[in-house]
């Protein structure tokens, strides 16, 4: 069992804004009978703050409702005042009802009429003559607030969890609300009620200990460092709070020896019960809305979390996650690197920041620095076998990860090489859609049948044009040697000359990994800048569709098979934003997330795009002109467009070279 | 039983538990009226096999135009929604990791759809400032909505860019509030130009659109008419002129560079071109009478940054504007290339802010008697004119430098011509008015002592200028001119201003637009050649570092030509001055911000009567 499957207070996945659209506003779209437009998108959407405040109010008020119908077993007949209680909880839950309603922009249904009529009949049943029907209503009401909190059922023993946690809750809401409200000198009725309240926050706090270690947060760091693991504290203390002062009251009401100290007691306890009990739901009610902290790290599993080292969250990933050299990347706001490659702009724009950030592992610190291509800093360090963490430094500021690396030495080929970058972006692909969190294999290990179509394309569509000949930019990879195979095949049948070298008015075509991609382009446009280099174009194999290499050049091409700015694709773009900060989107990670998700967004053939920084130069100060683009784009501050028709790709494509 | 203790404890429920109540109802209240909302959804099948689409998100207020009351006039403001790649990345990555961070930048960070948002704009009416519409375009998200043409007419299409979709929208407003697609003209139908700016529509109802940026692909590029031109790719150089169909059919696509190398000098391209060029048109205007089109040049429409030590080339900015003879519509030819002069201020050391640098705009005049156009520098702070844009080779002169008019509009206004940002030019139908928005300079831009000007709306008398016929007297060729106006008394006059934001530098208006719609006694409307108001929009490119606070301003025109902020245009939400595009709900939906670049005064086609 991984908090993955625990799909209800704990969030799927490791960096989410918020809890899992189909979990934190289901009972919105239960009473709203249509889920609204931003719950559309799919899970790993933020849940807008309105509907947090919304989900709170309506649970925690239901959850009174439910508790002051449910006590009447053992309670007999409400006084006024907790009559006045229960009328105002149900007002309350039928106004955040209504706004749920109204948010979601689709009219009340069966689910929100049936919501709306056992929340007022619990009170309205209360100065009856027979207020113990209330519990029937008040039934209901549990019913619903099981279903939200819990989420679906079928997924025992969590569900019975969670669903016992509300059940807990509300009775435990109800017994507080009975005791402070009332007093009597019949001691029979509220003893009772007591035992209950003591029995109630004794179960949920144990439940929620259940899940808080079952399920995460798994280090204390992260209990109390994060909102999830604060809140997910708050399930367990609370409901602990409602038992432990319910079970003092009664412990010194007994020694208080006269009847006026026993009121003093009972005085001073219970409103603090009643307060703890109302938490104690309204914390389980956030713990859907509030991003969790990464699952614990698992051997061979791509780990990718967020780290705070006093300038915001930074998304850490690492992989392979095997006993050896293992990749590390930092990105984020403030992200500085330096090295070799630091002095390079690996996308202008991005913001300036302290320096020092490093990751330390046993006693060694190794700097992040650039990588060709790829956002963010990059470290290459020695995990050996048993390592139980690494720490990500900056300045005077530490913070532990915890990882495990397991004792399998079989890591992917090109996972930690000069494509490793490109081999974790597929990864991040397939966790963004709840898939295999596993490295590899490594996209640069083959060539993808639809780049081979893509490379013929563009060679036909080269020679079409009549350009003079073409120049190929590989490295040693499998997927590029392949690739420069296939166009020089094309270059051959089409009788376009190869050269080793781009002439002036020849094309460039460039099939290497990013890292190799994006000094190449680089060079090529600067040496365009004062001697007639590659005028017929520089033309990039798909997988070179991100900002890392695009933005090396004023211009490139690629063959493409889908639009970039088309639905699909952004909502990958949108979706690894929200998710991983400052990772680069990549076509890599683009298949990875649509074969996970079953997302389909390919055109039947590959059509050429081109790429191109535009930003309309301005006026502002010198160096500003070009604002911070973010990197949460194909191309940040630039555009990648359709600019023909389909590709002739020749013969269908056969297997991978 | 004692009362004492619940009684407490049911007023502190009460209270707390009503304020919780109502927090919720307002809450609800914002987005009541997202239930009822109209949803109209018009298609067009693009070049490429795929559906393209507007969506009309219709409100109540929208469904109830013309029940009652007077008939309507909207102004409809081409918009794109405001998303990741506008947003600093500091605050996209503000992600929620404790109780007390919000999530609502995750959900603004979203890309939404951009927009013709359909504002009504008849003054004096309950709905006045409302959006009553919300046209969504799908499914290109991001396609950074720009201009619009200079004006509409009854009948007009509206031909609407996006500067990084590269695509051309047609929009069939006749029957507004909604709004139907006409047609979309993608880059693939566009090959030898990238980048579209702004258009003007024909009296058959084609338009003529400037693209700014180069050929989609590098190398030669072949025009419609056979001519070829090399290019160095995709939003760089040069750039073409193309006339659309009523459906977004390019008709003809034409060269804006000439067969000839142009100044190696002042025309930079990046790479390198063989025929060096300045051929980026942004600005254009058309006199059918007269044969003639005119287009500015205003800079190589990309920038990257290859060395990040070096500021990037002010030869990138183009000094230059074109004439082009259109006796036959669908061969327009570029008849010269003219370099505005450098004037009084310019100096070698900081070529950036030339008063001929950056052309951003030009606007012809109206009358047949007149045969002259105006051009404006958004870096050089100038505007130039020209009496006769038929002769081969027509002669500008600056007429007024904007240090004359930055004192008037707010804060700062030392030295407010270089950087002044200008945008939107254009002349009043009568020819006696020329009106000109300015963003301002943002201080510090000329150094650590820079106070910076503010930004607004200027009027300029020009009936004297366009009097002196062929041979204007009016030049600006002293220091003192640039700050005191033009010692030539035929020179233009400040008729009136308004500033923008006058409180802070930088902050006023890229774009604006006449109203040219007035109605009549009968309910009417008619076209007009003396506008009583002009809209403007603070809103430039985001990703330029110049966003603007978003606000849609309504300026009145005084018969004596003096400017007033229209106080009673107000935004539906805040309830303050102007219409602001920075709000939460649209009718489409609760996405966010949103980027109003320009707009046009329009009618439904029953509610005008010529």
């Amino acid at each position: 069992m991984t908090s993955m499957s625990f799909t209800t207070l704990v969030p799927a996945g490791g960096l989410l804004p918020a809890g899992p659209a189909g979990d934190a506003p289901a009972l919105l779209r239960a009473v709203a009978g249509a889920a609204p437009a931003v719950l559309a998108r799919g899970p790993q959407d933020g849940v807008p703050f309105a509907d947090t405040a919304l989900r709170l109010v309506l649970l925690t008020a239901l959850a009174v409702v439910a508790g002051t119908g449910l006590v009447r077993v053992l309670a007999g007949a409400p006084g006024r005042a907790e009559r006045v209680v229960a009328g105002v909880a149900a007002l309350v839950a039928v106004s955040a009802a209504v706004a749920a309603v109204t948010r979601s922009g689709a009219g009340p249904n069966a689910w929100t009429l049936f919501l709306l009529a056992v929340t007022v009949a619990v009170p309205a049943l209360l100065p009856g003559p027979r207020p113990v029907l209330a519990v029937l209503p008040a039934l209901a009401v549990t019913a619903l607030l099981v279903l939200q909190l819990a989420g679906t059922p079928g997924v025992a023993p969590w569900f019975a969890l969670d669903a016992g946690y509300a059940v807990a809750g509300s009775l435990a809401a109800g017994a507080a609300v009975h005791l402070v409200t009332t007093r009597t000198d019949d001691d029979t009725r509220p003893a009772r009620v007591r035992v209950l309240g003591i029995a109630a926050g004794t179960v949920g706090a144990v439940l929620a200990a259940v899940r808080l270690a079952a399920a995460g947060p798994f280090t204390l760091t992260d209990v109390h460092g994060t909102g999830f693991g604060r809140a997910a504290l708050v399930t367990v203390v609370a409901p602990a709070a409602v038992a432990a002062l319910l079970l003092a009251e009664s412990v010194l009401g007994r020694r208080a020896g006269n009847r006026v100290r026993a009121d003093e007691v009972r005085d001073r306890v219970r409103t603090p019960a009643v307060l703890a009990a109302i938490t104690a739901v309204g914390a389980a009610t956030l713990l859907a809305a509030l991003p969790a902290p990464a699952p614990a790290a698992v051997p061979g599993q791509a780990l990718l979390r967020a780290v705070d080292l006093g300038t915001g969250p930074l998304t850490l990933a690492v992989a392979p996650m095997r006993p050896g050299l293992n990749l590390v990347q930092l990105t984020g706001a403030g992200v500085t690197v330096t090295g070799p490659d630091a002095t390079m702009p690996a996308g202008h724009g991005d913001p300036g920041a302290p320096a020092g950030y490093a990751v330390r592992t046993a006693d060694r610190d190794v700097p992040f620095t650039a990588r060709s291509g790829a956002p963010g800093g990059w470290a290459l360090v020695d995990l050996p076998e048993g390592t139980t963490s690494i720490t990500v430094t900056a300045g005077g500021l530490a913070r532990a990860v915890p990882v495990d690396v397991g004792t399998d030495r079989g890591a992917p080929a090109g996972a930690t090489g000069a494509d490793g970058p490109e081999c974790l972006s597929a990864a991040v692909g397939r966790i963004l859609a709840g898939g295999d969190p596993a490295l590899g294999p490594c996209p640069s290990e083959s060539l993808d049948p639809a780049d081979v179509r893509g490379l013929r394309g563009t060679v036909r569509a080269l020679a079409s044009r009549g350009a003079p000949g073409l120049a190929i930019a590989g490295d040693v990879s499998p997927r590029s040697r392949a690739a420069a195979d296939v166009v020089r095949a094309a270059a051959g049948a089409a009788g376009l000359p190869v050269r080793p070298a781009a002439g002036p008015d020849d094309a460039l075509v460039v099939v290497s990994g990013w890292q190799h991609a994006a000094t190449t382009v680089r060079d090529t446009a600067r040496a365009a800048q004062t001697t007639p280099t590659a005028l017929g174009g520089t033309y990039l194999a798909p997988w070179l569709l991100t900002g890392g290499v695009l933005d090396q050049s004023p211009g490139t091409l690629l063959p493409l098979d889908f639009g970039p700015q088309e639905q699909v694709p952004q909502r990958y773009v949108r979706t690894l934003a929200a998710v991983a900060p400052g990772s680069a989107p990549s076509l890599s990670g683009l298949r990875a997330w649509a074969a996970t998700s079953g997302e389909t967004y390919a055109d039947p053939a590959p059509s050429l795009y081109g790429a191109a920084p535009v930003s309309v130069p301005m006026t502002a100060d010198p160096g500003d002109h070009h604002g911070a683009p973010n990197r949460a784009a194909w191309f940040p501050g630039g555009a990648v467009v359709r600019i023909g028709s389909a590709l002739d790709t020749g013969d269908p494509a056969g297997p991978t070279p | 039983m004692s009362l004492l203790p619940q009684s407490r404890w049911a007023r502190r429920g009460l209270v707390a538990l009503a304020s919780a109540a109502v927090v919720a109802g307002v809450v609800a209240i914002p987005a009541s009226a997202q239930g009822t909302i109209d949803k109209v959804r018009s298609e067009v099948t693009g070049a490429d096999g795929k559906d393209y689409w507007v969506e009309n998100n219709l409100t109540p207020e929208a469904r109830r135009q013309s029940a009652d009351g007077p008939r309507k006039e909207y102004a409809l403001v081409w918009a794109g929604d405001e998303n990741v790649a506008d947003t600093a990345v500091a605050d996209v990555r503000n992600l929620p990791g404790s109780l007390l961070d919000p999530v609502d930048k995750v959900r603004d960070a979203a890309p939404g759809p951009d927009f013709l948002a359909v504002v009504d704009v008849t003054k004096g009416t309950p709905d006045y400032g409302k959006v009553v519409n919300t046209a969504t375009v799908g499914p290109l998200v991001e396609n950074e909505p720009h201009h619009m043409q200079y004006s509409w007419r009854k009948g007009d299409k509206i031909y609407a860019g996006g500067l990084f979709s590269a695509a051309t929208y047609v929009f069939d407003v006749a029957a507004l509030p909604e709004v139907r697609l006409s047609g979309i003209s993608l880059p693939s139908q566009t090959l030898c130009g990238s980048v579209p700016d702004a258009y003007w529509v024909l009296k058959d109802g084609t338009a003529y659109g400037t693209y700014m940026g180069g050929p989609v692909a590098p190398g030669p590029c072949r025009y419609t008419h056979g001519e070829v031109r090399t290019g160095n790719g995709f939003a760089g150089s040069p750039g073409s002129v193309i006339r659309f169909d009523q459906e977004g059919k390019n008709l003809v696509e034409a060269p804006a560079a000439t067969e000839t190398p142009e100044d190696p000098t002042q025309c930079l391209n990046m790479p390198a071109l063989g025929n060096p060029t300045c051929a980026n048109p942004h600005g254009i205007q058309v006199r059918e009478d007269l044969n003639t089109m005119v287009t500015s040049d205003y800079a190589e429409p990309r920038s990257i940054i290859l060395d990040p030590v070096k500021n990037p080339s002010p030869y990138l900015r183009r000094p230059t504007v074109r004439t082009w003879d259109i006796s036959d519509l669908n061969t327009p030819k570029v008849k010269s290339v003219q370099y505005l002069p450098t004037g009084p201020r310019s100096g070698g050391v900081d070529p950036l802010r030339n008063e001929n640098r950056a052309v951003m705009e030009t606007t012809v005049t109206n009358r047949p008697e007149h045969k002259g156009a105006f051009a404006q520098t958004m870096q050089g702070g100038a505007i130039f004119y020209t009496p006769d844009i038929t002769a081969d080779n027509p002669e500008w002169k600056e007429v007024f430098d904007l240090g004359t008019a930055a004192p008037e509009l707010g804060v700062g206004g030392e030295n407010g011509g270089p950087s002044a940002n200008g945008g939107w030019i254009q002349t009043s139908a009568d020819d006696t008015t020329l009106y000109h928005a300015t963003i301002g300079r943002k201080a510090g831009t000329l150094g650590p002592d820079d106070k910076g000007t503010a930004g607004g709306v200027i009027a300029l008398d020009i009936e004297k200028l366009l009097a002196s016929g062929e041979t204007p007297s009016c030049s600006i060729d002293t220091i003192e001119e640039t700050t005191a106006g033009g010692a030539e008394s035929d020179c233009p006059t400040i008729k009136g201003t308004v500033g923008i934001n006058p409180d802070q530098t930088g902050a006023g208006p890229h774009w604006g637009a006449l109203d040219n719609l007035e109605r009549g006694d009968d309910g009417y409307y008619r076209h007009t050649d003396q506008p009583q108001r002009l809209a403007t929009a603070n809103y430039f490119v985001a990703r330029t570092g110049l966003d603007g606070d978003h606000r849609l301003c309504m300026t009145d025109i005084a018969p004596d030509g003096s400017l007033s902020l229209d106080e009673s245009f107000k935004d539906e939400d805040t309830g303050d001055t102007c219409v602001s595009f920075n709000r939460q709900h649209w009718p489409h939906g609760d996405f966010g911000n949103a980027k109003p670049h320009s707009m046009l005064f329009v009618a439904a086609d029953e509610d005008i009567r010529d």
